[in-house]
């Protein structure tokens, strides 16, 4: 039995493309063994960050953050992570919508990372990082 | 008056395998841009969790260990490459390493740069620096990074090589992660690829040294009909970009093979079913 090219060349595409193709739809690349990974990614470290309540209502968004205005008038931008991690756990506020977040500054950047976001009008939590600060998207958060 | 015919490929080869290069290179590269762009807020949705590590079956290899012997995975590996670690193991057990001679992108343009080389010293020179012997011996350095890679990362549980990783520093120049060690590191590969075919993976790739093994396994073979071969010369041995002596073997399963199939009759070799993939046969 033979193998031309074409035919190795099928096998390859097949086996690799189906490879990723199938731990894509698994999202299998975002989870370091489904949460069983040490997990130091994203500029999260394994310490518990200093977490900063922070309040005040939406004035701007972006694809990973907004931006609030606090009380004092400060305008305070907060990550908070992957879009499509965002869409899934349905976080979808209007521009006014008055928020109070939980977030810290990780080590060598200078907006802040949102651990939770609450929507003062509903009381509706939601969550992105854990208590380490790993991004819950990413599957290196601690469970 | 006669047209002369159109060929796209005007040259004999192995185009399959071209074209599935380039399609890994291209997919890897967008894969690392997309990723630097959604950490920034920008890029595509499409495949925007994926990072460079996802997409490594090696990694597969380094976590091995803390797998078996605590259950995690170290540092940034993911679950898909253990996945892509099995099924890249399954297809060097079938057909040997192809991941080697068919995806893997640092292969791949470590060839691009030999192209250039080749082009510019000819077919007499290139590939043909360093001494027989010297080759011999050279060859068998990447068994000792592969041993000193897994020692350094079952020791730390950390991804050390990722430090001089060239793979990594070539789709992470950009982004800072990539460290100045890696980055040298895949410099002198490229500049010495003008000179020698494939040199990361003929001395140093501690994956090409794991993987180079199923040779020795592997159900479909590179075969060679010396009953069929009526030259005297050794056209198959050489073009060969591993240095293989294909003309004086009836079954190759040299740890070096990397199954581009370059030898073969459907492309180097002038004698029709001469040389080709065929199923088993011990050398």
């Amino acid at each position: 039995m033979r193998l031309n090219s074409k035919v190795v060349g099928i096998i390859v595409l097949a086996v690799m493309f189906g490879g990723i193709y199938l731990t894509a739809g698994l999202g299998w690349w975002q989870t370091a063994g489904g949460g069983r990974g040490a997990g130091n990614h994203n500029g999260a470290g394994e310490s518990p960050p200093e977490v900063t309540v922070l309040r005040g209502s939406i004035i701007s968004s972006d694809r990973r953050g907004i931006t609030i205005a606090a009380a004092d008038g400060q305008s305070l931008y907060i990550e908070l992570g992957n879009p499509r991690y965002n869409r899934s756990i349905g976080f979808a506020p209007q521009l006014g919508e008055q928020v109070t977040a939980q977030a810290f500054i990780p080590e060598g950047k200078t907006a802040y990372s949102a651990v939770t976001v609450t929507l003062d009008r509903t009381g509706q939590v939601y969550v992105f990082r854990d208590t380490l600060g790993q991004p819950l998207w990413s599957g290196n958060h601690a469970e | 008056m006669k047209f002369p015919k159109f060929q796209l490929f005007p040259k004999r080869g192995i185009w399959a395998r071209k074209i599935v290069q380039v399609l890994f290179f291209a997919l890897i590269a967008f894969i690392s841009v997309n990723h630097t762009l959604v950490r920034n807020g920008g890029g595509f949705d499409f495949l925007s969790s994926a990072s460079l590590h996802a997409l490594c079956p090696f990694g597969g290899v380094e976590t091995m260990f803390q797998l078996l012997t605590t259950g995690g995975l170290i540092k940034k590996v993911r679950d898909s490459s253990i996945i892509l670690l099995g099924l890249v193991l399954i297809l060097s057990l079938l057909l040997g390493p192809v991941f080697c001679g068919w995806v893997c992108p640092l292969g791949t343009i470590q060839e691009w740069f030999g192209k250039l080389g080749r082009k510019w010293l000819g077919n007499k020179m290139y590939n043909k620096f360093v001494p027989r012997k010297l080759d011999q011996v050279l060859r068998y350095l990447r068994y000792g990074v592969f041993a000193w890679v897994l020692y350094a990362t079952f020791t730390s549980a950390q991804l050390v090589f990722q430090s001089y990783d060239p793979y990594f520093a070539l789709f992470n120049f950009w982004t800072g992660e990539a460290t100045i060690t890696a980055m040298l590191i895949l410099e002198s590969a490229l500049l010495l690829s003008l000179l020698i075919e494939r040199p990361w993976c003929k001395y140093a790739c501690p994956f090409g040294a794991l993987l180079g093994l199923s040779n020795l396994f592997r159900l479909f073979t590179i075969r060679r009909d010396a009953g069929a071969c009526n030259l005297k010369g050794d056209a198959c041995s050489m073009l060969c970009p591993m240095n293989i002596d294909i003309s004086k073997k009836s079954v190759i399963r040299d740890h070096q093979c990397i199954t581009c199939m370059e030898c073969t009759s459907e492309a180097r070799c002038p004698v029709k079913d001469a040389v080709y993939l065929g199923l088993g046969g011990m050398e």
